[in-house]
Parts: C-alpha cells; sequence; structure tokens
C-alpha cells in the first residue's frame, strides 16, 4: 500500500516535470507573480507531501505494531504527545510558515499605485474581452499587447454576468463583476504570447472566452503603440 | 460559588466571544474603509490598525482571563463538573489562541486596499 | 416469560407501524431514517450517472459528445444532486436511525416532524429531477451566481425550480437539525449526563445545531432571488442599488458551513468505530469534544476564502485567509486522537477498518490542499480550476463517503441482522479507492496546467488530454467499484452469515437494541453510569429485554420517552409522543403543491394552497397535548410511579423545539439585516432614501399594542409558574385582542408604504423585512387565538400549563425582531 503510493507519487513528480509546458499552465511562469506562485506550489507540494505519508505512516504503524499492555498513565502521556505534537505544533508550524512565505507575496502582487504602471480597460460580456487602453486611446478585442517588465493595470468590468480575467502563466485572476470595476496588476518579463481565458462560468460559450496576452519588448511596444494609433486614426 | 460560574453555556462562550470579536472587526474594517480610509502611504501605523491591535488585545486578554477562572474552579469544583470545565477551559484558551493568531496577522497588513 | 412475551407484543402493538398503505403514515424513527438512507442512495446512483457523462464528455479532447446546453445541466446538476439530495439526507438518515438507540431512547422527539422531513425532501427531490427529465434543469452551476441564473440571463425555469426545490428540501433539513438537537439534548438514558455521551452524539450535536444556524442564510438568499426572478426585486442588480456579491455572501455563508455539516457525522462514524477496533475506549474524548465545538464555530468563520477572486479588500483576505487554515488545527487534533486510539489498543483488522485507512489517506490529502488554497496568492492562481475539483472531491469523497461506507458495513449487521464479508467487500474497496485516485490524484495537476471548470470541452495539445483520459478511466473503474458494493450489500441481506449479539463487540446502546431492532428499541429504559454501557454490562441486552429497567408500562398505549436533564440526565419527566398519522404526508403535499404553483407562476393558487397547508399545520397542532388522540387528564394521573408527563410542567421537548427554531429563524432574520446593511453600505449604487417610505407612527402604534400583547401574556406565563393561573380563556383573549390590533395596524403600514420594490433594493429589502414580520404576528395571533378555544375546551390549565410555554418564546421572538427592525430598518437611516 504505502510503496504503491510512493510509487504514484514518483510517477506523478516526473510526468508533472516533464509535461509542465503549455498555454495556460500556472507551473510555466512568463511574469513574477506566477513565477511565485510556482515555486509556492512546489513548496507547499513537498511539504504537503511528507506531511501526508508521515501521517498515514504513523496510523499503519500505530494499526500493526505489536501489542503492549498501557497504563492509564502511558495512555495519557501517548495521547498528549501525539495530540499537542501532532495535532497541534504540526499544523500552527505549517500555517506559520506558510504564512509567513504567503502574505508578503500576495502582498507584492498588488496594484500599488507606480509611476510607471499602464491603464489597460477590460471590459468581459458574454462572450468577447472589449480591451481599451485609456491613455493611448487603443482599441482591441480578445486580444491584450503589453511591454515586458513594465506593470499592467487590468481594469477588469463586466457587462452582462460575472466572468473572470485570467491569464495563469502571469499571474492570477481577477472577476469581472457587473456593477464594480476590479484592478489587477499584471507583470510579464518574457516576451512572448499567452492565452488569457475567461476562468468562472459565464454561460454557454464559456469554454470559447478565450484571448491572448502579447508580450512585446518595451521598445516593440512603443512602436506598436504608435502603429495602431496610426491605424485607428486611419479607420476613423 | 456563584453559579453562573458553571453554567452550560461556558462549553461554547469562548467562541460566541471569538465570532462576535471576527464580525465586528470584519464589518468594522470594512466600514472604516468606507468612511475614512486611512493613507496606504502610513503602511500598517494608522489609526485602523492601532485601535484594531487594541480591541483584539482586548479580547484576547478577557478570553485569557475566563480561561484562567475556569482552571481555578477546577480546582475546588464537585468532580460532576469536572467535565465541564476542562472543556470550557479549553475553548477559552483556545479561542483567545485563535483571536491573537487572527488579529496579530491582520495588524501587519496595511489596511483598506 | 410469557408474560414477557406479551409485554413485546403489547409494545408492538403500540409502536409498529400501520400496515400496508399505512406505512405512508409512519413516523417511527427507524422506518423514517431507513427511507432517508434509501432515497439518498437513489439519489447518489443518479449523481453517479451525471458525473460519469460528464467524465465521458471529457475524455477526449474536443468532442461533441454533448450540447454546451446540456453539460451545464449535467455539472449543475451533479453538485446540486450530491450535497443536497445525498450527502446531507443520507447523514441525516443515518443520524435519525442510530441516536436514539445510543442515547437508549425509544423514538425522536418529534416523530411527526421527522416524516413530514421526509417527504418534503422526497417531493422536493422529485420536483428538482423532474426539471432534469424535461430538459429545463438549472444550468448556471450549484452555486447559482447571479446575474447568470437572474431572470435576465436564466429566462427557462431552471433556476426556479433550483430555488423552489432546493429550499423545500432545506426545511426538511432544518426540522431534522431541530429535531436532532433536542432529542439528544432532552431524551438521553437517566443518568447520562454530557460527558458521558457516545462521542458520535457530539459530533451530531455539532452537526445539527450547524444546520439550524447555516441553512437559513441561503434559504433567505434563495427567497431573495426567486423574488428578484419572479417580481423583479432588485436584490442582486447593481443597477438599482442591488449587488451579485450579496449572493455569493449568503450563499457561501451557508455553503462553507455546510463542508463541515457533511465532514462532522462521518468523523463521528470514525470516531466510533476505531476505538471499537482498537477494543480500548477512545483517548482524548475531551479533545474531540474540543475539536467538536472549535470546528462548529471557525467553520462559520471562513466563507469568504471561496470569494478570494471577487475584488474584496486585501485585509479581508487576511482575516479569511488565516481562519481557514485555523481549522486545521481541530482536525488534525482528532486525526492524531485516533491514531493514539490505534496505538493504545489492540487492533483488529476487519473490513470497516480497511475504509478508515482510505478515509484517512484521501482525507488528509483533500485537508492538505485545502490549507493550500486557504493561501491567497495560490488561490488566486488555481481558483476555479480542475485543482479545486480535484481538492473538494478529496474532502468530501474521503471526508464523507468512505466513512459513510465503512460505517454502513459496520452497521450492516444492525439494519439486517447478517454479517458483511471481506470477499467482494474488499474488492469493492479498491476499485473505489483505486478508481478514485486515479481519477482526482492527477486532477490536480490538470488544474495546475490551467483548465478551468465547468468547460465543455478543451483543445488538444495543452497537455491535459492525458490526463483527462486518465480520469474517465479512473471515474469508470470507481463506478465499476460503486456497483460491486451495492451487489455486496444486496446480496448479503440474502446470503450474509447471522450476526451474533453485539457482533463486534461494541460498547454503545445501540447494540443492546437486538439486531434488526424492534420499533420501540428497547422494552426498559436503562439508565447509564458509564461511557461504555455495553463494555461494563455485557447483559444489558437481556435485562433491558426482560423488562428490568424503567418506563416499562405501556397499558396506557401511549407512546413514551423518558425526559431527562439537558446537561446532567437527571430523569426529570415522562414525554408522550404522537404516534403514527397522515398529516405529515398530506401537509408535505399541499407544499409540494404549493412548490409546483409557485413554479407555474399560478399565485393565485399558491396562496389558495398556502391557506390549506396552514390548516393542516393547526390541526396538527390542535391534536395535540391533552388533546383525547394525546394524552388526556386522568384521575390516576398521580398514582403513577414514573415522573409526571410533559405536558404537565413547563420544560417540555415542545419548548426547547420552540427555542431551537427560533435559533434557526434568529439566523434568518440576521441574514436579512446582514444583506440590508450590507446593500447600503457596500453594494456599488447602495444608498438609503432620505424620508421613510414606511409610515412611522404607524409603526410605533403597531409596536405598542404589540407591546402590550407580549407583556399580558408573558403575566399568564408568570401566573401559571406560580400555579395561581385562573380565568384564562379571558387571558388569552386580552392577548389575542392586542395582538391583532397590532397585526392590523401592520397590514395597514404595508399596504400604505410608498415602497418603489421594483426600483430600489434598498426598498425592496425593507419589503421582505416587513414580511417577515407580518409572518410571525400573524402566527402569533393565530396560535394564541386558538389557545382561547384550547383553554376553553380544557387543553390548558393550570393542570397542563405545557402550550402556553411553548408559544411564550416566539412572542417574545416576535416582539424582539420588530422593534430591532424598526430600530435598524426605519430609524437608522433617518438619524446616520
Amino acid at each position: 500500500m504505502g510503496d504503491r503510493a510512493v510509487k504514484v507519487i514518483i510517477l506523478a513528480i516526473t510526468l508533472s516535470l516533464s509535461g509542465c509546458n503549455g498555454r495556460y499552465s500556472i507551473l510555466d511562469p512568463a511574469g513574477p507573480h506566477a513565477q511565485a506562485v510556482m515555486w509556492l506550489w512546489w513548496g507547499m507540494l513537498i511539504v504537503g507531501s511528507l506531511v501526508l505519508f508521515g501521517v498515514c505512516a504513523i496510523w499503519w504503524y500505530a494499526m500493526r505494531k505489536p501489542h503492549k499492555k498501557y497504563s492509564e498513565d502511558e495512555v495519557k502521556g501517548v495521547t498528549n504527545r501525539l495530540v499537542v505534537l501532532g495535532g497541534i505544533a504540526l499544523p500552527v508550524a505549517c500555517i506559520t510558515v506558510l504564512l509567513g512565505f504567503g502574505i508578503p507575496i500576495g502582498h507584492s502582487m498588488l496594484p500599488w499605485p507606480s509611476e510607471q504602471a499602464i491603464k489597460v480597460e477590460v471590459h468581459a460580456k458574454q462572450w468577447l474581452w472589449e480591451v481599451h487602453y485609456p491613455a493611448q486611446n487603443i482599441q482591441l478585442q480578445d486580444k491584450i499587447v503589453i511591454p515586458a517588465g513594465v506593470p499592467i493595470d487590468i481594469h477588469v468590468s463586466s457587462e452582462d454576468v460575472i466572468h473572470s480575467f485570467w491569464v495563469p502563466r502571469l499571474g492570477g485572476k481577477m472577476d469581472a463583476i457587473p456593477g464594480r470595476t476590479n484592478v489587477l496588476r499584471l507583470l510579464g518579463d518574457k516576451p512572448g504570447t499567452y492565452g488569457g481565458q475567461c476562468a468562472e462560468y459565464c454561460g454557454l460559450a464559456h469554454t470559447k472566452m478565450k484571448f491572448e496576452v502579447s508580450v512585446l519588448a518595451e521598445r516593440e511596444f512603443s512602436l506598436w503603440v504608435s502603429q495602431q494609433q496610426k491605424e485607428q486614426a486611419s479607420s476613423e | 460559588m456563584n453559579p453562573g460560574r458553571l453554567h452550560p453555556i461556558h462549553y461554547v462562550a469562548g467562541w460566541i466571544i471569538w465570532a462576535i470579536w471576527f464580525v465586528a472587526a470584519y464589518g468594522g474594517l470594512a466600514v472604516a474603509c468606507k468612511i475614512e480610509p486611512p493613507a496606504p502611504e502610513q503602511g500598517i501605523f494608522n489609526w485602523l490598525n492601532l485601535s484594531f491591535f487594541v480591541i483584539t488585545m482586548v479580547v484576547f486578554v478577557l478570553l485569557c482571563l475566563y480561561a484562567v477562572d475556569k482552571r481555578k474552579l477546577l480546582k475546588e469544583a464537585p468532580p460532576q463538573t469536572k467535565f465541564a470545565l476542562q472543556i470550557a477551559t479549553a475553548v477559552y484558551a483556545f479561542s483567545a489562541f485563535g483571536t491573537l493568531m487572527v488579529g496579530l496577522a491582520l495588524v501587519m497588513v496595511t489596511p483598506c486596499l | 416469560m410469557n408474560n414477557d412475551l406479551s409485554l413485546h407484543a403489547q409494545f408492538a402493538k403500540v409502536w409498529d407501524n400501520l400496515p400496508g398503505w399505512g406505512q405512508l403514515a409512519a413516523v417511527n424513527h427507524t422506518s423514517i431514517s431507513r427511507r432517508f438512507m434509501l432515497t439518498g442512495t437513489v439519489f447518489f446512483i443518479i449523481g453517479g450517472v451525471l458525473a460519469m457523462l460528464i467524465r465521458s464528455q471529457l475524455a477526449l479532447p474536443e468532442q461533441e459528445l454533448i450540447s454546451p446546453a446540456l453539460y451545464a445541466q449535467l455539472f449543475t446538476m451533479h453538485g446540486t444532486v450530491m450535497m443536497f439530495l445525498f450527502a446531507i439526507p443520507i447523514l441525516e438518515g443515518a443520524a435519525m436511525y442510530l441516536i436514539p438507540k445510543m442515547i437508549g431512547t425509544r423514538d425522536l422527539v418529534f416523530p411527526r416532524l421527522s416524516a413530514l422531513g421526509y417527504y418534503c425532501y422526497l417531493f422536493g427531490g422529485i420536483i428538482i429531477m423532474t426539471s432534469l427529465f424535461l430538459g429545463i434543469a438549472p444550468d448556471s452551476g450549484w452555486f447559482m451566481y447571479t446575474p447568470l441564473s437572474s431572470a435576465e440571463f436564466s429566462a427557462g425555469p431552471g433556476s426556479d425550480f433550483w430555488l423552489l426545490g432546493i429550499t423545500f428540501v432545506e426545511i426538511s433539513a432544518v426540522s431534522a437539525g431541530v429535531e436532532l438537537t433536542v432529542s439528544i439534548l432532552r431524551t438521553r438514558a437517566p443518568g447520562m449526563s454530557l460527558s458521558k455521551m457516545p462521542i458520535f452524539c457530539w459530533y451530531i450535536l455539532a452537526m445539527a445545531l450547524m444546520i439550524v444556524f447555516g441553512f437559513p442564510p441561503l434559504i433567505l438568499a434563495s427567497i431573495l432571488l426567486e423574488l428578484e426572478r419572479a417580481a423583479g426585486m432588485p436584490f442582486f442588480d447593481p443597477a438599482a442599488g442591488g449587488d451579485p456579491i450579496l449572493w455569493q455572501h449568503l450563499f457561501w455563508l451557508f455553503g462553507h458551513p455546510e463542508v463541515y455539516i457533511i465532514f462532522l457525522p462521518a468523523a463521528g462514524i470514525v470516531s466510533t468505530i476505531i476505538p471499537v477496533f482498537a477494543g480500548r475506549p477512545l483517548v482524548g474524548y475531551r479533545w474531540i469534544v474540543l475539536a467538536i465545538i472549535t470546528m462548529g464555530f471557525v467553520s462559520f468563520g471562513l466563507w469568504v476564502h471561496h470569494m478570494f477572486t471577487v475584488g474584496i479588500p486585501q485585509l479581508a483576505q487576511a482575516f479569511f485567509s488565516i481562519a481557514s487554515m485555523l481549522v486545521a488545527i481541530p482536525t488534525a487534533i482528532q486525526v492524531f486522537a485516533w491514531i493514539a486510539t490505534l496505538w493504545t489498543g489492540r487492533v483488529r483488522f476487519e473490513l470497516p477498518m480497511l475504509w478508515m485507512f482510505g478515509f484517512l489517506f484521501i482525507f488528509v490529502c483533500g485537508g492538505l490542499t485545502g490549507v493550500m488554497l486557504a493561501l491567497v496568492p495560490f488561490d488566486w492562481q488555481v481558483h476555479d480550476t480542475h485543482f479545486v475539483v480535484a481538492h473538494f472531491h478529496y474532502v468530501l469523497i474521503g471526508g464523507m463517503l468512505f466513512p459513510l461506507i465503512g460505517g454502513l458495513y459496520y452497521w450492516l449487521p444492525h439494519l439486517s441482522g447478517r454479517m458483511p464479508t471481506m470477499h467482494m467487500g474488499k474488492w469493492a474497496f479498491w476499485l473505489i479507492f483505486i478508481g478514485f485516485n486515479a481519477t482526482f490524484l492527477m486532477m490536480h495537476l490538470t488544474g495546475l496546467l490551467g483548465m478551468p471548470r465547468r468547460v465543455v470541452t478543451y483543445e488538444a495539445g495543452l497537455g491535459w488530454d492525458w490526463l483527462n483520459m486518465l480520469s474517465t478511466f479512473g471515474s469508470f473503474i470507481m463506478a465499476s467499484g460503486f456497483g460491486m458494493l451495492m451487489l455486496d450489500v444486496i446480496l448479503h441481506f440474502r446470503y450474509g452469515q447471522k450476526a451474533r449479539f453485539n457482533p463486534w463487540q461494541a460498547d454503545t446502546l445501540e447494540w443492546a437494541t437486538g439486531t434488526p431492532p424492534t420499533s420501540y428499541n428497547f422494552l426498559s429504559l436503562p439508565t447509564v453510569k458509564t461511557r461504555h454501557p455495553l463494555w461494563d454490562k455485557p447483559d444489558l441486552r437481556s435485562t433491558i429485554s426482560d423488562g428490568a429497567h424503567g418506563l416499562k408500562r405501556i397499558g396506557h398505549g401511549r407512546r413514551e420517552l423518558y425526559g431527562t436533564d439537558a446537561v446532567t440526565g437527571k430523569l426529570i419527566e415522562v414525554i408522550h409522543i404522537p404516534t403514527h398519522s397522515w398529516l405529515p404526508l398530506v401537509t408535505a403535499l399541499f407544499l409540494a403543491a404549493l412548490c409546483i404553483s409557485l413554479l407555474s407562476r399560478a399565485y393565485l393558487v399558491a396562496l389558495a394552497i398556502t391557506v390549506i397547508a396552514a390548516i393542516c399545520v393547526f390541526r396538527w397542532a390542535w391534536v395535540n397535548g391533552a388533546h383525547k388522540e394525546m394524552a388526556p387528564l386522568t384521575a390516576d394521573e398521580e398514582q403513577r410511579d414514573e415522573p409526571k408527563l410533559h405536558s404537565r410542567t413547563m420544560n417540555g421537548p415542545g419548548l426547547w423545539g420552540m427555542v431551537v427554531t427560533l435559533l434557526s429563524d434568529g439566523s434568518l432574520y440576521l441574514s436579512l439585516l446582514f444583506g440590508w446593511l450590507y446593500l447600503w453600505t457596500v453594494a456599488p449604487g447602495g444608498k438609503v432614501p432620505d424620508v421613510s417610505a414606511v409610515s412611522i407612527t404607524a409603526m410605533t402604534i403597531s409596536g405598542v399594542t404589540l407591546t402590550v400583547a407580549v407583556l399580558l401574556y408573558h403575566r399568564v406565563i408568570k401566573m401559571l409558574r406560580s400555579g395561581a393561573a385562573s380565568k384564562l380563556p379571558a387571558q388569552f383573549a386580552g392577548v389575542f385582542v392586542f395582538g391583532a390590533l397590532h397585526l392590523a395596524t401592520l397590514i395597514y403600514v404595508t399596504i400604505t408604504s410608498k415602497l418603489a420594490v421594483t426600483d430600489n433594493a434598498h426598498d425592496a429589502a425593507l419589503f421582505v423585512m416587513l414580511m417577515f414580520l407580518l409572518f410571525h404576528s400573524s402566527i402569533a395571533v393565530v396560535a394564541s387565538g386558538l389557545q382561547i378555544f384550547r383553554a376553553k375546551k380544557g387543553y390548558i390549565s393550570q393542570a397542563l400549563p405545557y402550550e402556553p410555554a411553548v408559544l411564550h418564546p416566539f412572542w417574545l421572538f416576535t416582539l424582539g425582531i420588530f422593534w430591532v427592525s424598526f430600530a435598524c430598518f426605519l430609524i437608522m437611516p433617518l438619524v446616520w
């Protein structure tokens, strides 16, 4: 039993290491936010696996060990040791370490006021994403272009039902809720094209509500902006 | 001895106090942020976090005092109330711990963001 | 011996169900709970088939086996059926079966309520399933987020089926919650103090109370959403001062405790089984009680962790993140107390223990991913992906289904009188265990590779293909395991070896009933002095059956239980409970008709049916107490060697039932108050009008007359307490007159108010508040009106002071909510 489970986990780790990349993979980050979460995950996986197999092993041992007669006091001792160490100290230690890493990481992902940040408005509706760059006056649909290394503030809003804006390889998701505007800080550092998708069930074509984020080097981005502005001006 | 100190409510009173603190703190923070949010530049040292910290410590000390009271009673109380007092002591202690845990982590966070 | 046999026959005559169709009038807890469990199993199979369809569709990329519209119905119904029609009812059924037997009594305290609860569940379930067969099932996900579930985006009746059907089923859950709470607190065997209660009862007590507090937020939310859909009241529409996030708060305020409502009884099964197979008492009983109490409370402080991505303040996220992790502590305490029990015991490895180990592995794994999910930045990434799907299946199947099946095998001899065997049971276990892990273990990775929930299909080449194939493959292995499990159980009823007395050498009283049990469980009711009655007195079964203990007289033809003190278990009274009746079935039928008429939007019909249903309920109330069908006063009342009947005291189970029901009612009211405050302060377009649309003067008059009525009522109670009550009909008439005046003014206020209920969420909330007050005032007034007649008939008197005491808290509650509403809803906005 224990053996089998170990094999499964080893297999799982090998497979997942080789198969982590993919258009929407959290484990193949292209920006600092997504990267932090990825490391968080690997850390938690290791600690979690240790705890899981530790607990199962103790249980198995407790069930299978040769029987011994315990006096009342010994029972009390065993109980208090197990419960205080395993039931209280272990979770408290894990939680403290987890929060010690997690809260600062979460903190660093917030849309702190920044001079540099570019504002992009994303308006979700059944079943597409309208994108607007207010400062640059550019309109797009189902496509966002951003410069690498520059913080982007995505202002997410919705026309109809609740949607959720998510670019797994760049960072966490943010719900688009009618009546509200939520702000998500997006940061990409590797030029490339990344998939984005709606993560909250929003009706029949939820599955098809996808978009694309292109991260360009900063110089190319400025070029793209001026080109877009020209195109959109001429089309008007 | 005051019979109220042995009332069965003490089985759960610790967590009831915790729950009231939890709701008041959560609701209070939401409303305070709506009415007069402290400037984010102040970081964690602002009036809201300070008052939150004070309230948390008051609740924490209150729960600890209760735990100590039940623990003391345990020595003098009749044996049939022993179980109730042990549970009550532990519940007060746990809820005090819960208050501290949530409260301390919260004062280290910049509010209203 | 001959004499004893006839005593058993006499008991059977009083306690057995009516034969034939009369079974439908049964109220006995053993019968009702078996029906709960059987119906729950049927819904489990239906939910399982839905899951298989979902997995088939996802087996290969870009499949078009199932259309997106049908797929949406399938995943919505799978969640709904499993949560509301399987998990909760089957656990309640198990609790209803076991609790009276474990605490050494003959039935639950409100048997007719159990029957009503069952029929509400059955009819509600059938109504919801009908929508699936008609192809108009709800399709906005089992959590029904607005605005997707609102009239604009779900125009068909699907959402209505969900809102009305589920509310119907929830009424059943809440009534079971009330009944279990009062039964555990008031009908334990004499001497069974809280500290000597079997640990399972602690778990069920916590679960029942959590249902009582946890379900009302969803009931309120469903009422609000149905009002929005049917009457256009914009509670969740931001354009009119509503907020879709309010739905999420109310839903998860229910939804998170629900997870623990499901987990606690299952953990209770684990805590019961492990000591038996370890051959020693559970160690750390106090630790576990502490853990149960802790879980019960902390689980109400976690709901926002389902909402980390809706853009709530970071501080609130930290708040709920930490609280979510805190709940790991009581869980870990229980796990290590179980380990300590095994450690210090001599373990026998039988079939139920196999399921216990499966439970441990899967549940701990699910618990660990739960702690991960509580971490906000990680949740931002994996929220609404297959990682979450994997996580909660680990928690729910590991934490609920595995212990439940372990419990099934453990109590099978009790149900059937026959033993299960390892042969097929082992196979079923390994098929389910391996199939489960094959389905869900790698699904964590599917989620990490970015596959969101509820997508009907996916592109090839994203790395999801083989993972989905594996999950589908695993799910079919698991399904075949369940098939084998059911076959094993069915075959065992026929071929299983006859069980000896107490086959597992358990310590708890349910094994003293004989297997299978009689309808009255125990011929005589023992006094319990320890936590392990059967270990300390192995002959208990025969002494009980020989009538060596209490309450063995049956000549009066009443079903009787002992009523004991909630804390010490001291014997204080004899509780007489009602026998079989058609009233629960008839009432439930009318409630089902009400549900259907609301679904078809025939509101006049609905109103008529409501009146008829109310008449049924009041008839039900009428044939109680000293009514000739129940326990009329007799001349030899004082000569009994047993304590007084409860209807001759002021502290019967009805009072407790009333108080617990009002706790639930209070939770509903607080949810409404929360919703209103939320709409005012947090909703994006929230505002309150400058002038009150409701006449403050008329409200004040209404309040003053209500106060007078309650003071008069209070005086009656005081007189009954002091033993000096006289002219009771006149007294109740006074209460009735002032109550009616209050009600008339309140109706006047409601009719003349200038509430723009369809334009503005605030006014709509105010309207719901007025309806809430009207509902309570009407019931109080009608009930006190009936009391006039009951006092005249002699059902209420100084010798029968029970009923006024039951209604007393209801009047106080009505008064309380009136003035709180007055202060909060009407005065606060004006002085702000």
